[in-house]
Parts: structure tokens; sequence; C-alpha cells
């Protein structure tokens, strides 16, 4: 009997001293996500999630988090960052799209992260249809934010998924670095006259800009540029060739994604982005247009345009391109 | 050219005319030739069985097949054994397969054929009905504006975030939407105190003009990016996002309105004759076409709630059951139920495999399909139509 009740004892403070480290590993949880209207309570991390695009897919990445992902999805024909083409290839594609409802099942995804809106719509699959089907949710808040969007919003995303998965501190860590390359672009570009830039998203008959609502458009400023339609308190539209040609942009950021109309791109930096070029260079109506007439052109597909790790990347890839004096080259 | 019309024993017998009925077509009062369904196959009650039973075999056969295929690829076996494990247990059929399959099969292709079965039912009876009831063989539940106004509903709601009925309020919303375009188009119609069948037409198509450019105005000068990919949903309609939850509401609503339609069926038949016809057998047409129009406005607005706005399926439905079975509505009303319902399937099993993994929105694939009829049958009645009023 006594010998049955030390053994109870000792048994008992094991699990105590297990459960404690446990814990002490797992602290933080239950955490409470509160994102885009949707509060989400996790009592552990996820271990089998899946990304519904290329932005939050390399922010899982960044973030060390490939043994917790049970796929990715919306890659179309564009390329991961070189950085993390390596635990990329360690995750399944489970499609060039949008993973469809069956697909997330068919995996037991646990938790489904979208880095546009479109990842959770009543065409797919809405964040609440997935809630009933046992997986939690999470959309950048790109996507679903009403203001401006820049940096400061895009490390609240970091911190978000990294308490979410328990690594707050290499959240932390990859703040840090993105902070630190953003000071360094911002010290060599100190007192630059602003580059005025129109951010081309395609369109003939009618031109598309990116507009004031996007990560795009801050990253354009963070790397000494102005987008000419930054005042436009939208993310997307619709805009005129005369409105170009009046306001006179010095530089062109031709931005394009991995599809077209829905549909995969086979070749996006040719059909997309050298397609777009070709637009604006046989456009009878901005032929006057300084950017244009002097072949200005820098492309940034999806990957490094939508708010991610590449955000900075994106930062270094225009500051060059519009001041490459003052960034050593 | 026009269809036999058999001997009339009584003319005052109600009978009488519905003999006629059976196999006259709802413009008849137009001189022209006559429609598709003039001449139905399923005349005899033992063809019309016959016909029925075709038709439900059609229905169960699409069925399986909808959940047989889908974006991840289960083997056939697999999942008759997953639907026989469903019907008669585990003692009877073993459970060898991946539970995740199980999951897909029960609780995302099911539910996805049944809510088709549903709206697809929906909209062949609700077609039929406003075909009668306007006398017009072009009208359908969208020509009456409030498919679209429902979709505005939703869209006015999803945009401005109004409303607080938690996961239904969209349905709720685009339910309203098409009730209030309902009693505008009745009130654009009524002017001059009178509602002709004409009248509630135009006013219909105006009404969805406006509201198409309204909703396309609000998408595109919304800051809110989650907006405009939500809203090919609501334009296009789509079976993706069916859940068990869905189901009873359509359920009830098909199951209600049919029901009522069923047993107005004479009054339609007696529409169909002519108005005054119609009064001279007693009925009162005002009321009873009024009656009739919320009814089928109601049961429009709850399937643009829950699957968005599919064109055509209430338009060609009604054509190809008249043909088959003839213009009476006590049988005409199952028959196009049961069409609809697998047409309905049958398209969206189109949508989802014709660019798998991409999925087209069942709404594209229904007027790829209605659209030439539509112009086939306008070809073809090019005349007795322009007569009509």
């Amino acid at each position: 009997m006594n010998r049955f009740a030390g053994f109870c004892a000792i048994a008992a403070a094991g699990l105590f001293i297990i459960s404690t480290s446990a814990f002490a590993d797992e602290a933080g949880f239950p955490y409470t996500d509160e994102n885009c209207g949707v509060t989400t309570v996790y009592a552990a991390p996820p271990a089998r999630a899946v990304t519904l695009s290329n932005n939050a897919t390399e922010l899982m990445l960044a973030l060390g988090l490939e043994e917790r992902m049970a796929g990715t999805s919306y890659m179309a024909n564009l390329k991961i960052s070189p950085q993390y083409e390596e635990a990329y290839n360690q995750v399944p594609v489970l499609s060039p799209l949008v993973a469809t409802t069956e697909q997330l099942i068919e995996v037991e995804a646990d938790f489904v992260y979208a880095g546009y809106p479109d990842g959770f719509s009543e065409s797919r699959h809405t964040r609440d249809q997935l809630h009933d089907l046992g997986m939690k949710t999470r959309l950048n808040t790109e996507g679903c934010n009403l203001g401006k969007f820049g940096f400061d919003e895009l490390y609240d995303e970091i911190r978000s998924m990294a308490a979410i998965f328990g690594v707050r501190e290499r959240g932390e860590a990859l703040i840090a670095d993105i902070t630190e390359r953003l000071s360094s672009v911002e010290e060599k570009l100190e007192g630059v006259e602003p580059m005025p830039v129109f951010i081309f998203n395609g369109g003939e008959s009618a031109p598309r800009a990116v507009l004031g609502n996007t990560m795009l458009s801050h990253v354009v400023s963070r790397a000494g540029g102005e987008n000419i339609f930054g005042e436009v308190a939208n993310r997307y539209g619709q805009v005129s060739w005369e409105q170009i040609a009046e306001r006179m942009p010095e530089y062109i950021v031709v931005y394009y994604s991995g599809t077209a109309g829905g549909q995969v791109v086979g070749d996006p930096a040719g059909e997309l982005g050298k397609g777009r070029i070709e637009i604006l260079k046989t456009n009878p109506s901005v032929k006057g247009v300084p950017g244009i007439a002097g072949e200005r052109f820098v492309t940034i597909d999806s990957v490094w345009g939508q708010p991610g790790p590449s955000s900075i990347d994106a930062v270094e890839k225009l500051a060059r391109a519009f001041h490459p004096g003052r960034m050593g080259e | 050219m026009h269809a036999p019309v058999p001997k009339q024993n009584d003319p005052d017998s109600h009978e009488a005319l519905l003999a006629v009925l059976q196999s006259a077509p709802p413009v008849q009062r137009v001189k022209s030739r006559p429609m598709p369904g003039a001449r139905s196959l399923g005349g005899r009650a033992s063809g019309y069985a016959l016909v029925i039973l075709l038709m439900a075999a059609l229905l169960v056969s699409v069925a399986v097949a909808g959940l047989m295929l889908g974006s991840v690829h289960i083997p056939g076996g697999t999942a008759i054994a997953i639907l026989a494990n469903l019907a008669l247990g585990d003692n009877l059929v073993d459970p060898y397969w991946r539970t995740v399959h199980e999951t897909i099969i029960i609780q995302t292709r099911m539910p996805r054929v049944v809510l088709a079965a549903l709206v697809g039912a929906s909209l062949g009876v609700t077609g039929m009905t406003i075909q009668s009831i306007v006398r017009n063989p072009l009208a359908g539940p969208s020509i009456l504006g409030v498919s679209s106004g429902a979709a505005t509903g939703a869209v006015v709601v999803m945009r401005w975030g109004l409303l607080g009925f938690g996961v239904f309020t969209l349905h709720i919303s685009a339910f309203l939407g098409g009730l209030v375009t309902l009693f505008a188009v009745f009130w654009v119609a009524r002017t001059g105190g009178h509602m002709t069948p004409t009248r509630l037409v135009l006013a219909g198509v105006a009404m969805s003009a406006i509201l198409s450019a309204l909703t396309s105005l609000i998408v595109l000068t919304s800051p809110d990016p989650q907006l405009a990919s939500r809203v090919l949903f609501w334009t296009l309609g789509g079976f993706g996002t069916a859940q068990w939850k869905l189901i009873p509401v359509p359920l009830a609503a098909l199951a209600l309105g049919l029901g009522v339609m069923l047993v107005q069926a004479r009054r339609l038949n007696l529409l169909m004759a002519g108005d005054e016809s119609a009064v001279a057998l007693g009925l009162d047409v005002q009321r009873f076409r009024q009656t009739m129009f919320v009814l089928a406005a109601a049961l429009t607005g709850i399937t643009v709630a829950v699957a968005g706005v599919i064109g055509f399926v209430g338009l060609i439905m009604p054509h190809i059951v008249r043909f088959l079975v003839g213009a009476d509505h006590r049988r005409s009303l199952p028959a196009v139920a049961l069409l609809g319902a697998s047409f309905a399937i049958g398209a969206d099993l189109v949508a989802r495999t014709v660019i798998a993994p991409l999925e087209l929105p069942v709404g594209i694939v229904t007027a790829l399909v209605g659209g030439p009829f539509f112009i086939w049958l306008l070809r073809r009645d090019a005349r007795g139509l322009g007569g009509a009023r």
C-alpha cells in the first residue's frame, strides 16, 4: 500500500514536471487571436497548417515552421524566394491555385492561413465553413484592412503568427532583421527627392493602378518613391491613361501575380511582366511620360509585392532602381 | 400545326378546359405555332409514370456522380462503400477507408449535391409558375429582378457590414433584397391600378439592369479587399459553400412552395388560357397572379440567398418538361422539380471538373447550356413571340 502510494506520488511528481516543462515549451497558450473580426482560441500550436497564398507561405517559412505545415497552395508559376526554397520543397504543394475544401480535409489541415483576401470567400470556402470542419483560420490583415498598410502592420502580422505557433522569439528576430535592413535603406536614401512612381497592374483599354491602401504602395515610399495614386484610399482600381500622362511618373513599377482571369499563367514574368511593359511602350497616350519614354521599368511579382518577409527585398530592389547612386550602384 | 383539340362534351366544365390546356402552349392565345411543349410524349398516365421514373433515375445517377467526383480523387469503390456504410451501418459495411475521405463525401460533397438539387428544383418550379402567371415563355425567375435584388442585398450588407444575424446574415440580407425588389417591381408594374404581365416583365428587366449596375458600383468603389472575390459568388452562383446547416431552409421553402403550387395547379392551368377565359371561369386573376408572384419571388430569393444567382435553369427546364409531360401543372410541376434538380447537380459537376482544380461559377455553365437553348427558342418562336403583348 505504502509502496503504491509512493509510486503514485513519484508518478504524480513526474507528470507534474513533464506537464510544467511542456507548459514552459508552449508558454503563451491558450492564445486568443483576434483577426479580421474573427476570434480564435489556440490551445496549442497548429501542427498541420496549409497556406493559401505565396506571401503566407513565405511568412511561415521565414518563421521556420515548415515542419508544422501540411501543404502550400496558390504559388501558380511564380518562384519562391531563394532563401526559402529548401524548406519550401519539403512541404507538399496542394494546388497552383487556392487549395479546395476537399484538399484541405484530405491533408487533415488544422490551420489555414491566407495572405490574400481571395483565400476565403463564398466561391471557395468561408472561414466559418472551415471552422465547422475543425480548421482554424487566419487572414493576413492587409486582406481586411480598410486603411493604409505598412511595415508596422506587417510586424503585427508576424507577431500574431509567431504567437499562434508559440515561436515568439523567432518572430522578434525576423522583425529585427527587417527593421535593420529597412533603416539601412533609410540611411542611404536620406534627403532624396521622392521619385514619382506609377504602379501598373495591367489593363489595355484602361490601366489598373495599385492604390494607396496596399503594402506595395508603402514599399514604394520606403524605397524613396511616391505612388502617384497613393492618395486614393483603396487597394486596386481602374484609372485613366490621361491621368497617368498628367501626373508624369518618373518610374514605372510593373506589378503582376501568377494568374490572369483566375487561370494560371505559364510564364508570368514574360507574359505579364514583359507584356505589361509592352502595353505601356505602345500606348500613344502615355508616350511623353518620362518613366515610359526613358524605359525606366522595374517589375515586382506578387511574392514580393504582397505583405510578407520579402517586402523588405522589394524595398531594396526598388530603392536600387529609383536611386542607384545612393544605393551604391 | 396546332395541337389536336379534344372534343368538349361539356363546355362549362373545368376539366374540359384542362384537357385542352394539357396539350396547349401557354401562349396559345397568340396566333402562332405551338411551343415545344405542345405535343407531349407522356400524355397518358402510364407514359407520365414512365417519364417520372426515368427522371428520378437520372436524378439518382447524377447525384451519385456528384458524390464520386471532386478535386480530391476518391476511388469509386471507396465512395460507394462509404455511401453504403452510411445507409447500412458499420455492421454490414466495414469502414476500411481513411476518415478524411468519409468527411469529404459526407460533409462537403453530399450537402453540395443536396443543395444543388434543392436550388435546381426550386428554380424549375418557380420558372414554370412565373411563365404561367406572366404568360410569357421567355420569362424566368431572374427576369423579375428578384435575383439581382437578392444579390444587391447581400453585397450591400457585405460592403457596409450591416445587420447581425451571425452566419446567416448574408442569406437573410439576400432574401430581404429580393423582397424589396419585388415590391419595387410591383409598384412599377401597377401604375394605372392594373398589373399586366408585360408590365411585370418590363419592370423586372429594368430593375435587374439598375440593380446589377448598383452591385458593380458598390464593389468597384469599396476599399474592402475581400468584397470583389466574394461578390462573384452572388452574381454567378455556386454550391461550393454548401453545408448541412444551410439545407433546412431551402428544403422547407421548396416543400412549401411546391405544395402550394400543386394545390393551385388547376388555377395556374386556367391562367394560361388567358385572363378573359380565367375570369369567365370564376378566377380572381389579379389577386391570384399577385399571390403566386409573391410565392415565386420568395422561393427565388431563398435560392439566391443560399447559392447566388444561377440563370437559365428556371427558364429552360419548364420548356423541356412541357415537351415531355405536357402543360398541365399537376403533371409538369413535379417533373420540373426532378429535372431542375438533375440539371443543377449536373451543371455543378461540370463546373467543378471541367477545368479542375479550378472551379467555374455554376452560373457560367448553366448560361452556356441555357443561352443557346434560349436563342433557339427565340428563333423557333420568333413570329409568335413578336406578337405577344
